[in-house]
């Protein structure tokens, strides 16, 4: 098959674009969702993707799964992409990438039982071997997230939230995935069982080698699991790298605002960082998108989108200012 | 079983069932047991009142037993109730679930073509239809149908639109389920109840319409009893004998009645989430 160093997941220059329309023969006024964004995922690797409400990382990762339609740019998945594959492949496809949502009642089927959601998969897939190979595979995959066998006459409306981000999980396991689309799979959850639902996923990589797409708002939850981050703004990737590099210091102010959004026990009262505008309409039109928003900006970052820069280590960032230093909540710690 | 132990914690569900069920019981299992052929004429008792001369409910204006006849109707009634129920049901589901499921152009066709029959006031055009068709059940069958399972189209097609874009369609699709199997599995399973309600209504508004037709005499021909026709005949001697009138009309009442207690008591009682809050 693919070159095993190759990455598992390609996704190269991105775009994705609502049209608009206001009235009946009104203009165009296109909202621009992604805007050429590009990454990848390695086998078994974690890359977490951060930013707020309508930044797009929910459509970014739809569209790696291809559940929703693209404007532009390729997405490889073991070097094909899912838009030109044939019947065979776009099955494998299925069943090689699973994806997990925000909502862990909203995506269980409320008229099945726990064990009619897990045959599902192996059913579409021609997966089934006879009830009781079947029934052991759905104990294994329910031991795997940490649930009792004696859950599987029961319905998704019995369990609790952290419960049934379990079973969605131990669904998409059902197939042997080598690619998890984690959409804000732990953003409906409390803290507490955010933590331990966190946990399965980073147990779920170490024992069975998946890589994950982690997808979330919070930027200290996605620092836990991911060994790469990419931040997103208005549909831009800003800033991508390896989690510590970014933690310590980073390259685009607005990861440094998200950083320090995070209350931490001992830090001092935000300062200017935390003065934010209001994420309206007035989105820095021709310039940077977060200019409106950054105590850094200069008079070049209202001249054009800027480029994305690379730096070491792999690190990405599309902030003008090369100079600029920030600390993230691990500088100064000598694990560099 | 949930959903009908919530059904008889309703009051007015539990009186509907009980109303069409001894309706369903009487007219199938009484028949054979009465000394009477609801054909059978007899001319020296014509116009008994009820509880006289052996008939409990009396005789019609040519001696025949007007409970017999009664009976007779209803069943023929519900019958063509069921049937239309079902023919316009499983119409309505597969023409509702198409055109929610793939939306375009389909369903713009499908939907306005409902849309502006529906337009037109039910009875009518059910005359209309009547008056090109063989008077008969059958007939009467295929004519409710024909505007009934419009209702079910337009909600199978609303509610399967709504469900569509849920996460745990979406979920299905993601790991490669067919149309088919998400429309089937996943989406109809999860309308069931608002089903149920449209059917077990339009098993009510058939019965009410196999009345009207019949009774402007296009719907079963005599002498085959039926509620709608004997109303008609019974208008003659509405002075002398009203029992002749009000005796169908109870008999349509409680089984429209029953069966719109039962149709509004399953909306709230298949809704678990409903069920728990009422």
């Amino acid at each position: 098959m693919a070159d095993p160093t190759a990455p598992l997941l390609d996704v190269r220059n991105l775009t994705k674009i609502y049209p608009r329309r206001k009235g009946l023969f009104g203009k165009g006024d296109d909202f621009v969702a992604l805007d050429d964004i590009s990454f990848t995922v390695a086998r078994g690797e974690v890359l977490g993707i951060v930013g707020e409400s309508g930044s797009g990382k929910s459509t970014a990762g739809r569209i790696a799964m291809d559940i929703l339609p693209r404007t532009s740019g390729q997405v490889l998945f073991d070097g094909v992409d899912p838009d030109g594959m044939d019947r065979r492949q776009r099955r494998a496809f299925r069943r090689r990438a699973q994806m997990i949502f925000q909502d862990p009642y909203a995506s269980l089927n409320p008229r099945m039982t726990v064990e009619q959601l897990l045959r599902t998969p192996l059913a579409l897939h021609g997966l089934t071997a006879g009830p009781a190979e079947d029934r052991r595979k759905l104990v294994a995959a329910l031991d795997l997230v940490g649930l009792p066998e004696t859950l599987l006459n029961r319905y998704p409306h019995e369990f609790s939230g952290g419960q049934r981000q379990r079973i969605n999980i131990a669904r998409a396991l059902m197939l042997d995935p080598a690619l998890v689309v984690a959409d804000e799979a732990v953003s409906a959850l409390d803290v507490s069982v955010q933590a331990q639902v966190v946990n399965l996923f980073m147990d779920l990589r170490e024992r069975l080698g998946i890589a994950i797409v982690f997808i979330a708002h919070d930027l200290p939850v996605v620092g836990v699991i991911s060994d790469r981050i990419a931040v997103m703004y208005r549909g831009r990737i800003v800033e991508l790298g390896e989690t510590v590099a970014m933690f310590t210091r980073p390259r685009h102010p607005y990861t440094a605002m998200l950083l320090n959004a995070a209350p931490a026990p001992d830090s001092a009262p935000a300062g200017p960082m935390a003065a934010r505008l209001p994420a309206e309409e007035t989105d820095g039109a021709g310039g940077c998108a977060f200019r409106p928003r950054c105590p850094f900006a200069i008079a070049a970052c209202a001249t054009g989108k800027p480029p994305v820069r690379m730096l070491e280590g792999g690190h990405m960032t599309a902030c003008l200012r090369d100079e600029l230093v920030i600390d993230g909540p691990l500088a100064g710690q000598s694990c560099r | 079983m949930h959903t009908f132990r919530r059904l008889m914690k309703i009051r007015t569900a539990s009186a509907g069932l009980v109303m069409v069920a001894v309706l369903a019981v009487a007219c199938t299992l009484l028949p054979p047991l009465l000394p009477y052929d609801p054909l059978e004429i007899d001319l020296h008792h014509r116009f008994l009142p009820p509880l006289s001369g052996g008939h409990v409910l009396g005789t019609d204006e040519i001696g025949r037993d007007t409970l017999v006849r009664l009976l007779a109707g209803a069943r023929t009634s519900l019958l063509i109730g069921l049937s239309a129920m079902v023919l316009s049901t499983v119409t309505g589901c597969l023409t509702g679930g198409l055109t929610g499921f793939h939306g375009g152009w389909t369903r713009r066709v499908l939907m306005r073509i409902v849309d502006s029959v529906l337009c037109f006031p039910t009875i009518f055009l059910l005359l209309t239809l009547a008056s090109f068709g063989q008077p008969g059940a059958p007939t009467i069958v295929g004519i409710v149908s024909l505007v009934a399972w419009m209702e079910v189209s337009r909600v199978v097609d609303g509610q399967v639109r709504a469900l569509r874009g849920r996460e745990f369609v979406i979920a299905v699709e993601a790991m490669g389920a067919s149309g088919v199997h998400m429309l089937l599995r996943e989406l109809l399973p999860n309308i069931t109840g608002a089903i149920i309600v449209v059917s077990t209504l339009n098993v009510a508004r058939a019965i009410l319409m196999e009345a009207y037709v019949s009774y402007l005499g296009n719907g079963i021909q005599p002498p085959q009893p039926s509620l709608g026709a004997m109303l008609n005949d019974a208008q003659e001697y509405l002075r002398p004998d009203p029992w002749l009138a009000i005796l169908p009309g109870l008999v349509i009442a409680i089984a429209v009645i029953g069966l719109n207690f039962v149709g509004d008591g399953l909306r709230l009682a298949v809704d678990p989430r409903q069920g728990r809050r009422a």
